[in-house]
């Protein structure tokens, strides 16, 4: 996993729960990379999982919601660095059929060692997009919150539906439907 | 304290990390700096390539430069304001001039001549500029003044910046075509003139002559009411008699005139088919001697009034009866009109006009219908102007109906033509006679004996196109076979064959007894139309003669008078194979010939042609072998098959030149002679040759072409 992934979760830990919380979390995991994450590097995604299972355990919130703020801050994070990808759509629905085809691809080819999830989307009408989260490392509740900011991004509010297709969530349906 | 510590690792965390990330950048650096190499060399590649091309496109262009040169095409490069800026050899060859005398001359001021054409360069130009080519035909004049037509095939001359930068033209001297087209226009429009001049002519001059002939009639008339005596009522009947011929001597001089002008319109009402008749049939019976019968037979399924123009109807059957009653003494007359096809709209008829008079010889049955052409010319008994035939036809075909005719001399003449009326109201109640019972639609079955594979697929492509039935021998032991087995209506035999001729085998046929086909009619066919091989073939009991090539049109006449099948009128033999004929399409070689063989069914043709090139052509190179061993009779054989496939595909002078060649080995003449003739036959089959091949491309791309916009 991309190192800009890890740096930014310890960034948002830092500001939620002090550095003294990354600490603690850097230094009661076993992490093969010793913790010392830079953004060009990139790292085993097992240990963004530890990472996340300890401050579930430590701040007594479950991991999806943790992955839901993550997600509500990566997307500012993508705001700045990336504000490229964001002037192609000009609605949010756009934008996020854009990511399978455009933006996870532009990034593929940044970052050939990429671990990207797959996205199948179907425009159910105008109001309506389903979305399908697809990827062996479970982060659907990421997905989740990075699909909250988009919409407020575009200033489209909505109702997001979340169904588990297969138990162990590596495919998930969203369902967003905009507020009439 | 543990402030303390805990800062002092975030700070080793980060002292690492920037470790780390610098080492990263470090590799990505590297990477680049190499990435960057590569894209050089790259770069270098292309442009080493880009170079190499340009100069290759440079050297290419030379060459068809030159090609173009030494195919006497002469080539002129200007700039975008048309100041020249080379002009090739063969261009100041075409114009006179010297290569430094034109260079940075304005070619328009050197070479327009109409200030018109100034219009048409412009416009020329300008497509040039936006890299556009063009033909086009200039008047130009030499340096001698003198003018010249050209066609000039222009090409923007682009740089390597794609940019035009002037153009170049491809000049060809076409005076000659040129000045041919005008003479040929000119000549059209003066045979244009002189025949409106003709009808003019025709019909003042008509008009002028009746006004005083009607003034004699009368009169004839006045005077038989004059007591006149004896003597003189004799004189007066011929009087009579004479401007009546005379009188309808211009009615037709009048009547074809204003068909060739086209003045005569097609006039549709509805009309009873059986009142016309029947008042033809009584006019005709006041005229007819006791021995004549006449009979009018009307198929019941007519049971509609039809639309047409009845009065065109009638001068045809008046016509035709007219000819017949002239030559018909004793015996009959027929008028018979039958349903060939109905449909919800239309009746498609068949009239036919039939009599047991002197009938008409051969050789005249193919003229006819033509002009001035009377069927008894040097019998005086039979006046008229011979154009009763003629105008007869006409009317016929324009209501987009034909007609032909079927005779034997001394047994009477059939003829026949189909017309396609619409419908009117119905009107059951006429009925005149019922009809005749023919035989069986399709029951007939021809025997084709022929054993050359071309002749054979010509006639069988159109006996299957007229839906007949048939089979094959393609010798005579195997028509022999054949004919003892089973019953056949009609024996088509080629006469010269390997193993049996015709002769033999038609007499093996009609000296047995036993065979079902003892006396089956039999036509010989036959590339030669000598009388002495015509006599030999009746000598050996074959009834009919078809000297090959035959078009479809006599295979069609023989075909209906030896079976009960009408196929003359028949729709279905008519047209042969519909919606392939191509009637545009020409073939550079005797197309008009080809078109009367293959009735403009040019797949058909192409179909022969391909056959003949690929099965036929070789054994042409057969016969100097045998010639030079003294085969003289193996070479003939070649030589007689060659005759009929040559004229199939076109090549008539070669076909002429075959059957010379023929006679002089069935003359036994010196075969020096042959050799010479066969060297001059080669020599023009080698120049046929691409010409055919031609033909079959160039109907393979009409072709195409046509289906693609179908
Ligand atoms: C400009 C916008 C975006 C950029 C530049 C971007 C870039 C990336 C990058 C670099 C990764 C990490 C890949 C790795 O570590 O191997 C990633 C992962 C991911 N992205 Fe995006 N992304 C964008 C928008 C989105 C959005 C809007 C969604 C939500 C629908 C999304 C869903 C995900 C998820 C769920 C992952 C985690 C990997 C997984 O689940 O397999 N991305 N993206």
């Amino acid at each position: 996993m991309k190192g800009i992934v890890f740096t930014e979760f310890l960034e948002m830990v830092e500001q939620h729960h002090g550095y003294a919380t990354v600490d603690f979390l850097l230094e009661n995991c076993d992490l093969p990379s010793g913790g010392s994450y830079t953004a060009v590097g990139t790292y085993d995604h097992r240990e963004i999982v530890q990472l996340i299972s300890l401050l579930s355990n430590k701040t007594e919130t479950p991991i999806p919601s943790l992955l839901r703020s993550f997600g509500h801050h990566l997307f500012g994070i993508f705001n700045v660095t990336y504000p490229s990808f964001f002037k192609k759509a000009t609605s949010s629905f756009d934008f996020l059929e854009s990511i399978e085809h455009y933006i996870h691809v532009e990034v593929r080819k940044l970052y050939p060692d990429a671990e990207l999830p797959t996205f199948h989307t179907k425009r159910i009408n105008s109001n309506q997009l389903e979305m399908i989260y697809v990827s062996d490392r479970r982060m659907s509740a990421l997905a989740y919150g990075l699909i909250e900011k988009a919409m407020e991004f575009y200033k489209e509010p909505c109702t997001i539906q979340e169904e588990h297709i297969d138990p162990s969530g590596q495919e998930v349906k969203f369902l967003i439907t905009k507020d009439a | 304290m543990k402030e303390l510590e805990l800062l002092k690792r975030r700070l080793a965390r980060e002292i690492k990390a920037r470790k780390e990330a610098e080492t990263i950048l470090e590799q990505k650096a590297i990477q680049l700096y190499e990435a960057n190499e590569s894209l050089q060399k790259l770069n270098n590649n292309l442009e080493f390539k880009i170079r190499q091309r340009a100069k290759e496109l440079v050297n290419s262009e030379e060459k068809y430069r030159r090609l173009i040169e030494n195919m006497e095409l002469g080539l002129l490069e200007v700039d975008n304001e048309q100041i020249i800026l080379r002009a090739y050899d063969s261009f100041c060859e075409m114009t006179g001039y010297e290569q430094s005398e034109l260079k940075g001359k304005n070619a328009q001021e050197v070479f327009l001549i109409n200030n018109d054409d100034s219009i048409l360069m412009d416009d020329v130009q300008s497509k040039r500029k936006k890299g556009q080519t063009g033909v086009y035909e200039l008047q130009i004049k030499k340096k001698n003044g003198e003018p010249i037509w050209v066609m000039i095939s222009g090409c923007p001359v682009i740089d390597i910046n794609g940019k035009v930068t002037g153009s170049l033209g491809i000049h060809y001297d076409i005076t000659a075509q040129k000045n041919l087209q005008l003479e040929l226009e000119l000549s059209k429009n003066v045979a244009k003139q002189a025949q409106k001049a003709e009808q003019l002519f025709l019909a003042r001059m008509s008009h002028e002559i009746r006004t005083p002939l009607n003034a004699i009639i009368g009169m004839t008339y006045l005077l038989n009411d004059s007591n006149p005596t004896t003597e003189q009522q004799d004189f007066l009947s011929v009087l009579n008699s004479s401007s009546a011929i005379l009188k309808s001597l211009i009615a037709d001089i009048l009547d074809f005139s204003k068909i060739q002008a086209g003045e005569i319109k097609i006039q549709e009402s509805q009309f009873s088919l059986h009142r016309l008749l029947s008042s033809v049939q009584k006019s005709i019976g006041f005229q007819l001697s006791g021995k004549v019968k006449f009979e009018l037979d009307l198929d019941p399924q007519i049971k509609h009034l039809i639309y047409g123009d009845e009065l065109m109807l009638s001068q045809i059957i008046v016509n035709l009866l007219g000819n017949a009653k002239k030559f018909t003494a004793k015996g009959f007359i027929n008028v018979q009109v039958n349903v060939v096809e109905e449909t919800d709209t239309h009746y498609e008829l068949v009239f036919k006009v039939m009599d047991s008079g002197i009938g008409i010889s051969e050789e005249k049955l193919d003229f006819i219908f033509q002009n001035f052409k009377q069927i008894q010319e040097d019998d005086e008994n039979f006046g008229g102007t011979g154009l009763g035939l003629a105008i007869t036809k006409q009317l016929v075909e324009l209501q987009g109906g034909s007609i032909s005719v079927n005779s034997k001399l001394n047994e009477g003449s059939t003829f026949t033509f189909n017309l396609n009326y619409k419908k009117g109201i119905r009107s059951d109640l006429e009925k005149i006679k019922p009809k005749l019972q023919k035989s069986k639609f399709n029951q007939e079955k021809i025997l084709v004996v022929e054993d050359n594979y071309m002749n054979r697929k010509y006639i069988l492509t159109l006996l299957k196109k007229w839906n007949l039935k048939f089979e094959i021998a393609e010798d005579g032991i195997e028509a022999i076979a054949i004919t003892e087995r089973q019953p056949f209506d009609l024996i088509f035999m080629d006469i010269s064959m390997p193993k049996l001729n015709g002769y033999e085998t038609t007499k093996a046929i009609r000296n047995d007894k036993n065979n079902i086909n003892q006396s089956s009619p039999i036509v010989a066919l036959s590339a030669s139309a000598f009388t002495s091989i015509k006599a030999k073939a009746f000598e050996f009991g074959m009834n009919d003669f078809l000297c090959k090539p035959y078009d479809p049109q006599s295979l069609k006449a023989i075909i209906s008078k030896y079976t009960q099948r009408d196929t003359k009128d028949d729709t279905v033999l008519s047209g042969l194979g519909s919606g392939i004929v191509e009637p545009k399409f020409k073939p550079p070689l005797n197309g008009e010939h080809l078109y009367a063989l293959y009735e403009g069914n040019w797949a058909f043709a192409i179909e022969m042609f391909i056959i003949f090139t690929r099965d036929n052509l070789y054994t042409f190179y057969e016969i100097q072998n045998f010639l030079q061993k003294d085969q003289f009779e193996e070479a003939r054989k070649i030589v007689h098959k060659l005759i009929t496939n040559l004229s199939m595909v076109g090549l008539l002078d070669a076909s002429q030149m075959m059957l010379r060649l023929e006679n002089l080995i069935l003359g036994k003449k010196d075969k020096s002679d042959m050799i010479i003739l066969y060297d001059q036959i080669a020599a023009h089959i080698q120049e046929a040759k691409p010409i055919l091949q031609k033909t079959i491309e160039e109907f393979e791309a009409y072709f195409s072409i046509n289906e693609i916009n179908s």
